[in-house]
C-alpha cells in the first residue's frame, strides 16, 4: 500500500527532515510511527498524502507514484485516503453532519446516500446524537472523533492519522486507538503517527521509529522475539 | 470478450452520467447556498450591491440623458437647409431653370426657386410691415433657391455649400440650422465620453467585486484548506465564489435598475412638461426591456469576470502545507 524507496526530504530552509528512508506497509496492515517531535513523523505523513513532495527517492501509495503526479490528479488521489489531523481541521461554522458529509459531497454522492453514510460513520464513532452540533460545542475527544468519522466516511483503503490522541486523556486515547483497530479489522490499512509510547506498547501492532529523519526501527526486525 | 467490452462501455457511460449528475447537483446546491449565504449577511452584501449599482447607474443615466437630447435634436436636424441667394439681375425664368438643374443633382433632395416677388409677399405677410414695403421703389430682395440636401451630415452639407457658391449668378449661400449640427457634434462627443466613463465604471465594478471575493476567500481560507485536504479540486473550491460573483452582479444590476427607475419617476413630470412645450412628438425616453436586460447582463458579466480574476489569483495560492 505504501512504499518508500530511499526517500529524502529537504525543505527550502535547508533542513533535511527525512534522509534516505526506505520502508513499506502492506495492504491491510496497521502500524504506528513514533519518534520525538521533529523526528520527521509529520513530514512522512505529508509525503504520503502528497501535501509535500520528496526531494529524492520514490514514494508509491496505492500503486501510484507520487513524485511526479500532476497537480490536477492530486485531489483524486487524496480521495482514496482518509486523513485524521492533529488539529482536527474541522469547519467550525458548520454542523458535525456537514463536516462529515464534506468528502461525500466532493465525490458527488447522491444526497440520500450521503445521509445514510454520514450517519453510519457517526454511529461508528459514537456521535450519532451530535450531528446537528457545531464542533465548538464538542469536547476535544469528540472533535477528534468527528475528524475520524470524516476520514472514514468514504471507506478509504488507507487511513492516516497524525497524533490523533494528542491532547486526550489516557482513557479517551485508548478508545480512539481501538476505533482505528476496528477499521483495520475490516481491511483498512492504517498508519498512525504518535508519541504516546505507553499506549502503543499495549497494542499488538507494528511500530516504526524515526530519529532525526532516519528510520531506526521498521518494526519488521525479529530482534525482540515477539 | 465482446460482452466484456460492452459491459465496460456501459459502466463508463454510467460513471459519466453519475459524474454529470453530481456536477449538476453541486451547481444547484451552490447556486442556492451562495444566495442564502449572501442574504444571511445583508448588510455587508448590500454595500457591495450599492457600489455596483451606483457605478452602473451613473453611465446608464448619462446615456439615457444623451438619448433624450438626441431625440429632441434629431427631428430639427432633418430640416438642414441651404439658402442660395441669386444676383438681382437673374430673371425668374433663369432662376427656375437653375433650380431645375439643381434638382437633378444626386446630392440634393429638393431645390425650390422663390422669386423676388414671392419673397417680398411672404415677407409682407410674415413681418406685417405693409406700409414700409409699399413705400419702396423697387423690390430689394433677390431671387432665392432653397436647397434641401439628401445627406444631412455636416461635411456633405459643407461641400455642397462650396459647390453652390461656385455657381455663376450666386451671391451667397447660407447654411441654416448650423447650431443643430453643432449640438449633434457635441452629442457625438458626449457619447464617446459616456463610453469611456462606462469602461471606467465597469472597471470599478470589476475591482470592487474582485476585492469582495478576495476578502471572502481570505475569510474562508481554513475551509478551502480542508476541502483541498479531503480531495476537493480547484474547480470545486472555485465554484462557490463564482456563484457569489454572479449573485452580486445580479443584485447590483437590480439595484441599479431601481436607481434609474427612481430617477425616472422624479424627472418624469418636469421633463414631460418641457418636452410638450417643444411639440407633441417628444416624449421622455426611459430604459426599455432590452435596456434593462442589457444592464443586468453587463452587471452579471462584469461581476463574474471580477470573481474569475480574484479566484484565479488567490485560490491556487492556498495549498495545505
Amino acid at each position: 500500500m505504501i512504499e518508500f524507496e530511499q526517500v529524502s526530504k529537504k525543505y527550502a530552509s535547508g533542513h533535511e527532515a527525512l534522509s534516505n528512508l526506505s520502508f513499506s506497509l502492506d495492504n491491510g496492515e496497521m502500524a504506528f510511527l513514533t519518534g520525538h517531535s521533529g523526528a520527521g513523523k509529520s513530514t512522512l505523513l505529508k509525503l504520503i498524502a502528497n501535501i509535500e513532495r520528496c526531494t529524492t527517492g520514490q514514494v508509491r501509495v496505492a500503486g501510484q507514484l507520487l513524485n511526479r503526479m500532476p497537480a490536477y490528479q492530486i485531489p483524486f488521489f487524496r480521495r482514496q485516503l482518509g486523513v485524521v489531523f492533529q488539529n482536527h481541521h474541522l469547519l467550525m461554522d458548520r454542523t458535525v453532519y456537514d463536516n462529515v458529509a464534506l468528502p461525500l459531497i466532493i465525490e458527488g454522492e447522491r444526497p440520500k446516500d450521503i445521509g445514510r453514510r454520514v450517519r453510519a460513520a457517526l454511529d461508528k464513532v459514537g456521535l450519532l446524537n451530535r450531528e446537528n452540533y457545531r464542533p465548538v460545542m464538542l469536547s476535544g475527544g469528540e472533535q477528534q472523533r468527528v475528524g475520524i468519522a470524516r476520514a472514514v466516511v468514504t471507506k478509504p483503503k488507507l487511513l492516516l492519522a497524525d497524533e490523533p490522541t494528542g491532547n486526550l486523556d489516557p482513557l479517551l486515547s485508548r478508545e480512539i486507538m481501538n476505533l482505528f483497530a476496528d477499521f483495520n479489522r475490516v481491511g483498512t490499512t492504517v498508519l498512525i503517527a504518535s508519541h504516546d509510547l505507553a499506549l502503543i506498547a499495549r497494542m499488538p501492532f507494528r511500530v516504526m521509529t524515526l530519529k532525526e529523519g532516519q528510520m531506526i526501527r521498521t518494526g519488521k526486525e525479529r530482534t525482540h522475539g515477539g | 470478450m465482446v460482452a466484456k467490452a460492452r459491459k465496460g462501455a456501459v459502466a463508463r457511460k454510467i460513471r459519466f452520467t453519475e459524474r454529470r449528475d453530481a456536477w449538476l447537483r453541486h451547481h444547484k446546491m451552490l447556486a442556492v447556498d451562495s444566495l442564502v449565504q449572501m442574504l444571511r449577511k445583508p448588510l455587508s452584501s448590500m454595500l457591495t450591491w450599492l457600489v455596483i449599482a451606483i457605478a452602473l447607474s451613473l453611465p446608464a443615466l448619462m446615456y439615457l440623458f444623451l438619448l433624450n437630447i438626441q431625440s429632441l435634436v434629431e427631428p430639427m436636424h432633418e430640416g438642414a437647409q441651404l439658402t442660395v441667394y441669386l444676383e438681382k439681375s437673374v430673371s425668374d425664368k433663369a432662376g427656375m431653370d437653375l433650380a431645375g438643374d439643381l434638382n437633378l443633382r444626386p446630392e440634393i433632395f429638393v431645390a425650390d426657386f422663390i422669386s423676388a416677388r414671392q419673397g417680398l409677399d411672404e415677407f409682407r405677410v410674415y413681418s406685417g410691415l405693409n406700409d414700409v414695403i409699399d413705400s419702396l421703389d423697387s423690390n430689394p430682395l433677390p431671387g432665392v433657391i432653397l436647397v434641401q440636401p439628401l445627406n444631412d451630415d455636416l461635411i456633405a452639407v459643407e461641400s455642397l455649400k462650396i459647390l453652390l457658391e461656385s455657381l455663376p449668378n450666386v451671391t451667397e449661400v447660407q447654411l441654416d440650422l448650423i447650431w443643430v449640427q453643432r449640438i449633434n457634434q457635441m452629442s457625438q462627443l458626449a457619447k464617446s465620453l459616456v463610453g469611456f466613463l462606462s469602461v471606467l465604471f465597469s472597471m470599478a465594478v470589476l475591482l470592487v467585486v474582485g476585492n469582495t471575493i478576495r476578502l471572502a476567500i481570505e475569510s474562508r481560507k481554513q475551509e478551502i484548506l480542508v476541502v483541498k485536504l479531503v480531495g476537493g479540486t480547484d474547480a470545486f473550491v472555485r465554484r462557490p465564489f463564482l456563484y457569489m460573483g454572479f449573485w452580486f452582479g445580479l443584485a447590483g444590476g437590480l439595484v441599479a435598475w431601481l436607481f434609474i427607475s427612481i430617477c425616472y419617476f422624479i424627472l418624469r413630470d418636469p421633463a414631460e412638461k418641457l418636452f410638450q412645450s417643444l411639440g407633441d412628438q417628444y416624449h421622455l425616453i426611459s430604459l426599455n426591456l432590452t435596456g434593462v436586460l442589457l444592464l443586468l447582463f453587463a452587471s452579471v458579466f462584469i461581476s463574474l469576470l471580477g470573481s474569475v480574476v480574484a479566484v484565479g489569483r488567490h485560490i491556487k495560492a492556498i495549498e495545505p502545507t
